[in-house]
């Protein structure tokens, strides 16, 4: 028999509840979803949800095989991966062209199962040329010592510094020794050049030597300037790391980075590589915590996501929102999300198209995931969703749509007219760039983003006059419409 | 399709907003059953609005130009918070209005109302506003701030 849902977790019961539980606990949903007295978004799926879970489960001979089931899917263990599917709207309009439909998408980590530290293989590679001198690299040391003293002796750590040339200054291994460590993060100074491929290499190379399933792997690529005439040679080392599953954060300090490339070495890395804009030298060390922390507190990886679309949708785009905005390119439908950290769920707004349907209720989507939850072990973890929707011929009112997907579709749209902004001044569509770029700041002020709207008033009037973006503004305008984020609500089990 | 009020882009039916100019496509622009003959017909509804006539519920009612923005909430001196309409004689407080609960002003022909991130919410026809976002107003709709329930007329 195939079954699809966790009808337990449906009725809110647990799995070895009597009929009159079950009796008692459809009664109550029944009545809050039944389609006659709820018009909110998604109960007329939970109604039927509630209706299939209570034929199944009052009936001895179905719950029995249903049971089965259960524990052949590993169903009874409580479910480590939380997926949850929105659609912005339930019911549709019948009509003669395409209409478009968002799907929330929240990936969260169950408080249930408890998250297992996994040992890491990290590889620091950190510039010191001539720029760098003074409190950055002070800080950047600061940094570097505080990692260190965050290793278990399982963990293996490894530190490169980069100017004309690369230099191993901590080689990898286990069970490091700390105040070998220590004295041998002191003696980086600061003189030279960048050469970002040179620290790329060396660092990747430590990080493969180590390389292991069991371990976060991973390399941390921190630079204040721009280098010069290898940055082919670096999207090259990071496809090479894209290929070995080795994710890399990129990390600028001050203005004078190039963010394409840094943005596009991370990318090229892995789902899980990101680039952070640190506009304060006294940010350093807490970014540097935040990634060593959330690397820590790994709860899930691997993760992949599937959309098995209905007869007409297509899907026209894929965005993250949480934990940053980015976009997502699905491969034949499919996306990889990297990992997901226990304290900080995924988001990901799905925008369909969706063409003529008859009347009567239709599958538009099956969301369904996938990955490796370390505590769990290395058999794959999975869980899925699907939006039905009830097409009908007249609709007196549109129902309201989930303020979730109308503030991230918000937020998600002025950060796609950031991209815009920044491509058309690329193509020398300067007047058209300073129009769009002061309406973006009029929608930031109205979400309340007073701080990053200034920065784009005022970059906007640069930009007139001079035809380009300063290098600061162009960093704070495209890493602060990343940063415009949506959390998702706390876990509902 | 629907079309954007401010910059006339047009995006398949249900978009969220514009990506042209990022205005928030309320559901209220428009109205699906007959896109084409919509599209036709696209006028502005009868702006611009000179004044703005609340309704209070209960019979009272204030009367304001709609030349600038106006915010809707209750008068707080120790906070020196001083909306343009002040509700607290309507019973603000017991029915739940913030210091600063709502924004109503005109843009290009058309009124908005925008919930200024109020606790209790402001309601238009019944359906709560999302904070933040400005939506169209119509002659006769039914404001609802908190618990207190005002009738609009744009005149």
């Amino acid at each position: 028999m195939e079954f699809e849902r966790d009808y337990y977790a449906i009725l809110g019961i647990p799995s070895d509840a009597d009929e009159r539980t079950i009796k008692r606990a459809y009664r109550q949903l029944a009545r809050r979803y039944h389609p006659d007295v709820s018009n909110v978004t998604g109960s007329l799926e939970r109604f039927r949800e509630v209706q299939e879970a209570y034929e199944i489960l009052i009936d001895p001979l179905q719950r029995e095989a249903y049971d089965a089931w259960r524990r052949q899917q590993g169903l009874d263990r409580p479910a480590p991966l939380i997926l949850r599917v929105t659609p912005s709207q339930d019911r549709l309009l019948c009509l003669g062209e395409s209409q478009v439909l968002y799907v929330l998408v929240e990936l969260l980590a169950s408080s249930e199962v408890e998250t297992k530290r996994m040992p890491m293989n990290l590889c620091l590679v950190l510039d010191r040329s001539t720029s760098m001198k003074g409190a950055r690299l002070h800080q950047v040391k600061e940094a570097a010592r505080y990692i260190v003293d965050q290793m278990t002796p399982e963990d293996i750590l490894s530190i490169v510094t980069f100017s004309d040339r690369a230099q191993l200054v901590l080689p990898g291994r286990r069970n490091i020794d700390k105040n070998a460590a220590r004295s041998a993060i002191n003696s980086i100074r600061s003189g030279g050049g960048t050469e970002i491929f040179q620290g790329l290499n060396m660092g990747l190379q430590q990080v493969e030597r180590w390389k292991s399933d069991d371990y976060v792997n991973h390399l941390i690529l921190l630079t204040d300037g721009q280098t010069y005439g290898d940055e082919d040679a670096c999207l090259q080392a990071a496809r090479r790391a894209g290929r070995e599953g080795i994710p890399i954060t990129t990390m600028g300090i001050g203005s004078d980075w190039n963010d394409e490339l840094l943005d596009e070495i991370a990318r090229l890395s892995h789902a899980q590589g990101s680039s952070i804009y640190i506009d304060s030298t006294a940010k350093i060390a807490r970014v540097f915590r935040d990634q060593i922390q959330g690397m820590g507190s790994t709860f899930a990886r691997n993760l992949t996501l599937t959309f098995h679309r209905g007869q007409h949708v297509s899907l026209k785009e894929i965005f993250r929102v949480a934990p940053h905005i980015n976009q997502i390119f699905p491969q034949d439908d499919t996306v990889a999300l990297g990992t997901l950290e226990a304290q900080k769920p995924q988001a990901i707004i799905v925008e369909l198209l969706v063409g003529s349907y008859t009347p009567g209720v239709h599958r538009l989507l099956r969301v369904a995931v996938e990955g490796i939850v370390p505590a769990l072990g290395q058999q794959p973890v999975r869980a899925q969703k699907t939006v039905d929707v009830e097409f009908v011929t007249q609709l007196k009112e549109r129902p309201p749509v989930p303020p979730d997907i109308v503030s991230a579709m918000g937020k998600l749209t002025i950060f796609k007219m950031q991209e815009r902004v920044m491509r058309e001044i690329e193509v020398g569509q300067i007047e058209a760039a300073v129009k769009r770029l002061k309406t973006m700041a009029t929608r930031l002020l109205d979400i309340g983003e007073a701080e990053l709207a200034r920065a784009a008033l005022l970059e906007a009037g640069r930009l007139a006059h001079t035809g380009s973006l300063s290098s600061e503004g162009r960093k704070k305008i495209r890493y602060g419409t990343r940063g415009l984020r949506i959390l998702p609500k706390e876990v509902r089990l | 399709m629907i079309k954007c009020p401010f910059c006339h882009s047009v995006y398949p039916e249900n978009t969220l907003f514009c990506e042209e100019c990022g205005s928030y496509l309320s559901p209220g622009n428009s109205q699906a059953t007959d896109p084409l003959a919509e599209e036709e017909e696209s006028k502005p509804d009868g702006g611009p609005f000179k004044t703005l006539k609340l309704v209070i519920e209960g019979g009272s009612s204030i009367e304001l130009p709609l030349s600038k923005e106006i915010i809707l909430g209750r008068l707080d001196p120790n906070r020196a918070i001083f909306p343009d309409i002040d509700l607290s004689r309507e019973g603000g407080i017991d029915k739940g209005v913030s210091r600063r609960h709502a924004r109503i002003s005109q843009r290009e022909g058309q009124v908005f109302i925008e919930d200024m991130n109020s606790l209790n919410g402001t309601f238009l026809n019944a359906t709560r506003l999302v904070p933040e976002l400005p939506y169209p107003l119509r002659d006769g709709d039914q404001v609802q701030l908190g618990k207190l329930i005002l009738t609009v007329h744009l005149k």
